[in-house]
């Protein structure tokens, strides 16, 4: 009988305890700083290239998409971005390559203004007559001053490419190919763009009908290039010699 | 301590703890009967049936009311059954009385009333089901053109008559003289614009493709709504305006614009818009003949018949015949006309041919499914037929003929031409004096059809200085031959060019 009584008052003082006011754990604000990584938007890198561009646009602006973490804050909140990789071989050349980011026109992007949780940063890079034969990499890094660390360790690191030289998109040969054919060339590529205005190739699949509107287009646009006899270059070929098709 | 008194005290805890849980609760434990606060009923409408473009007018008896002025009213409507989103409600009015002109699609439509004491914040409402019907639906479509603009007159099955469609449902005519229409009975998808700028692509929505030689337009065919116009039917609008023929199949749809041949594959996501032409040096003849697995046409530069595909983006080549019959890319021949017989898989159909080279012309029989050789038997139709020089001809379901206009000084006559290997082939079917034959065509009764409904008639389409009459000739079994006096004759104004029956 003892135990019971025992038992009894143990679950009285249990359930008074339990009881007792609860005091929440509480987030230890921590402001810190990593690039977006999600599943169908940015990754840990980005290609770019001026190939699609204008051959008169000399630059072009790559935005990355950084994000922080803890409260946001009433006042605006300088970041900093290294470039880790300066002078390895492959590697971009501030104010050759990308404007530097101690440039005057970057500091007031090294922001996170008052009241935001992310920035899209806009990297500017230039097209300097060597990304007609290369691609070079700018590996950025997330670094430390008085309002941020780095973030989440692997994201704190991301990587920009670029060059003025064809790029394939990363999914012709699993899409693109349907509608232009499974040959990829830089002389191909450039026909699409010249000629359809399209250049939006990393970004997913399109309404099936608009696909085979520019199938369509680039294809009757080819049978014209090859029949005029003023394209000297007819059949329109790649550097190698190979005709370009889109069958 | 005995468990009884264990018992005891835990007991008085509990009650202890369910009393003080019970302190400094506001809840309202006051209930008071609803016809106490808002006694007032609705009454004097019930589930109702409305036509497109009607008025629905509905005053609505209110009983046990006290003060009106204390209450709001609203009447909205929401589609009654929706598939993948949640039902979007459209305000009616704010008045007591409903005075609304439906404009919705045909389909069932929850109507509700709401009286609201704004006060209170509590409302009593009404809801019935309103059934909207299309006053477009089965029937006879007449193009026809007037002052330089297409327009459609409808008759209906019973003989009710709508005419000028397209002006009556508020739409812009189309300009210049009818070419043809094509009725999609299910999957069309356009793209709308919203009044806030973003757009909506709809799903499963019937439409009438209209052609012109000037203009396209595509209507919703329910309630004649614009889904497109002919500048924004095209991802990129063809330099060339010079529409020359369209024709729905299963979800398909093939358009020839300026000779050249476009699609919409409707078993894959589409705004129900035309691409790019299918790429080629090519320019076809208006004549096309579809199929099941595609559209079969004759391109003029090279005198070759082509077939392509609603989803391809290629021109393609008929195999040649494994029996030595003459190829059918770089002929020797023009293209006359090719008239549709029966649509399916295959297809058939009549090409009328003439030799580039002397004058001699023949009846290609044509037999299309996919790419195999479609060529099945050629006639060479002797000189002094005139049937090729026919402007107006069109083909029997059943026999194996031609029918053909024939112009003379009071009036054209309706002749035929058999073709059988005999050399007298062609004759006189029926006089129209005063009259001219716009267009022809051998129409049937919709498969299924009750059996007093059914019918199998040679249709033509005649033009006068009166306006237009559409002619309904029994056809006289299987063969070429009818009845000349004519089951049904109906009539409008304007210069008809196009007749579709839709079943």
């Amino acid at each position: 009988m003892k135990i019971k009584i025992i038992s009894v008052i143990f679950l009285l003082v249990v359930i008074t305890i339990g009881c007792e006011e609860n005091s929440a754990l509480e987030y230890e604000n921590e402001p810190a700083l990593y690039f977006e990584n999600t599943t169908y938007g940015q990754r840990d890198s980005v290609n770019h290239t001026f190939f699609i561009q204008p051959d008169e646009q000399m630059r072009d602006t790559v935005f990355v998409e950084i994000l922080t973490m803890g409260y946001p804050a009433d006042v605006d909140r300088s970041f900093v971005l290294e470039q880790v990789n300066v002078g390895q071989p492959g590697a971009a050349v501030a104010g050759k390559h990308f404007v530097a980011f101690d440039d005057p026109e970057m500091v007031s992007h090294l922001v996170i203004p008052k009241g935001s949780v992310r920035k899209s940063f806009p990297l500017i890079v230039l097209r300097d007559p060597s990304l007609e034969l290369e691609e070079v990499r700018i590996e950025l890094e997330i670094g430390e001053n008085e309002y941020f660390k780095p973030g989440i360790d692997v994201w704190t690191n991301f990587v920009v490419k670029t060059t003025a030289m064809a790029v394939k998109p990363t999914t012709w040969d699993t899409y693109w190919k349907y509608y232009f054919g499974p040959t990829w060339g830089s002389v191909k590529m450039k026909f699409i763009v010249d000629n359809t205005g399209f250049t939006d190739f990393e970004g997913g699949s399109l309404n099936t009908d608009y696909a085979y509107y520019l199938s369509s287009k680039v294809k009757q646009k080819l049978l014209e290039y090859n029949a005029n006899p003023n394209n000297p270059d007819r059949p329109l070929k790649e550097a190698d010699g190979t005709i370009v098709t889109f069958e | 301590m005995k468990l009884k008194n264990i018992l005891i005290g835990l007991g008085l805890f509990m009650l202890f703890h369910v009393t003080q849980s019970c302190i400094d609760d506001r809840g309202n434990y006051d209930y008071m009967d609803k016809e106490v606060l808002l006694p007032v009923t609705i009454s004097g409408f019930e589930d109702t049936t409305v036509v497109i473009r009607s008025i629905l007018n509905i005053d609505p008896v209110l009983n046990n009311m006290d003060d009106e002025s204390r209450y709001t009213h609203l009447w909205y409507a929401a589609p009654s059954v929706t598939a993948g989103f949640a039902p979007k409600r459209d305000t009616l009015s704010r008045e007591k009385k409903l005075s609304f002109e439906v404009t919705y699609e045909s389909g069932t439509y929850n109507l509700v009333y709401e009286l609201r004491d704004p006060k209170l914040d509590i409302y009593v409402r009404k809801q019935v089901l309103m059934t909207v019907q299309s006053d477009i639906a089965s029937g006879w479509y007449i193009m026809k053109e007037e002052n330089g603009e297409t327009d459609i007159d409808y008759i209906a099955e019973d003989g009710k008559k709508i005419e000028n469609l397209i002006a009556a449902s508020g739409q812009q005519r189309l300009k210049g003289k009818p070419v043809k229409m094509a009725y999609q009975p299910s999957r069309y998808t356009p793209v709308i614009e919203n009044p806030d700028g973003t757009t909506t692509r709809l799903t499963n929505k019937k439409a009438f493709h209209v052609f012109s030689d000037q203009d396209i337009k595509i209507f919703n065919a329910d309630n004649m709504d614009l889904f497109y116009s002919y500048e924004d039917y095209f991802y990129e609008v063809p330099e060339k305006c010079e529409p020359q023929n369209c024709g729905v199949i299963s979800s398909d749809f093939y358009a020839i614009n300026a000779g050249k041949v476009y699609s919409i594959y409707g078993m894959s996501s589409n705004s129900g818009m035309l691409g790019y032409a299918k790429p080629g040096m090519y320019e076809v003849h208006p004549d096309m003949v579809m199929s099941y697995y595609g559209v079969m046409v004759f391109d003029k530069v090279t005198s070759t018949f082509y077939n392509t595909s609603s989803s391809g983006s290629s021109m393609n080549l008929f195999s040649e015949d494994s029996d030595g019959g003459i190829s059918s890319t770089n002929m020797d021949v023009d293209m006359i006309r090719m008239l549709l017989r029966k649509e399916g898989n295959p297809s058939t159909a009549f090409a009328v041919m003439k030799n580039k080279n002397k004058n001699e012309r023949y009846v290609f029989d044509i037999s299309y499914s996919m790419s195999a050789y479609p060529i099945t038997d050629i006639d060479t139709i002797p000189a002094h037929c005139e049937m090729p020089e026919a402007k107006v001809m069109g083909t029997s379901l059943y026999a194996s003929c031609i029918y053909y206009s024939k112009k003379e000084v009071d009036g054209d006559v309706l002749k035929v031409y058999k073709n059988v290997k005999v050399d007298n082939r062609e004759s006189e079917l029926k006089r129209f004096p005063g009259e001219e034959i716009a267009y022809i065509v051998n129409v049937t009764s919709p498969y299924g059809a009750p059996e007093d409904e059914t019918f199998n008639h040679l249709v033509v389409l005649t033009n006068s200085d009166s306006g237009w009459k559409l002619y309904r000739f029994n056809v006289i079994g299987q063969t070429p031959e009818i009845e000349t006096e004519p089951v049904v004759v109906y009539s409008g104004t304007g210069k008809a060019g196009y007749v579709m029956f839709r079943s």
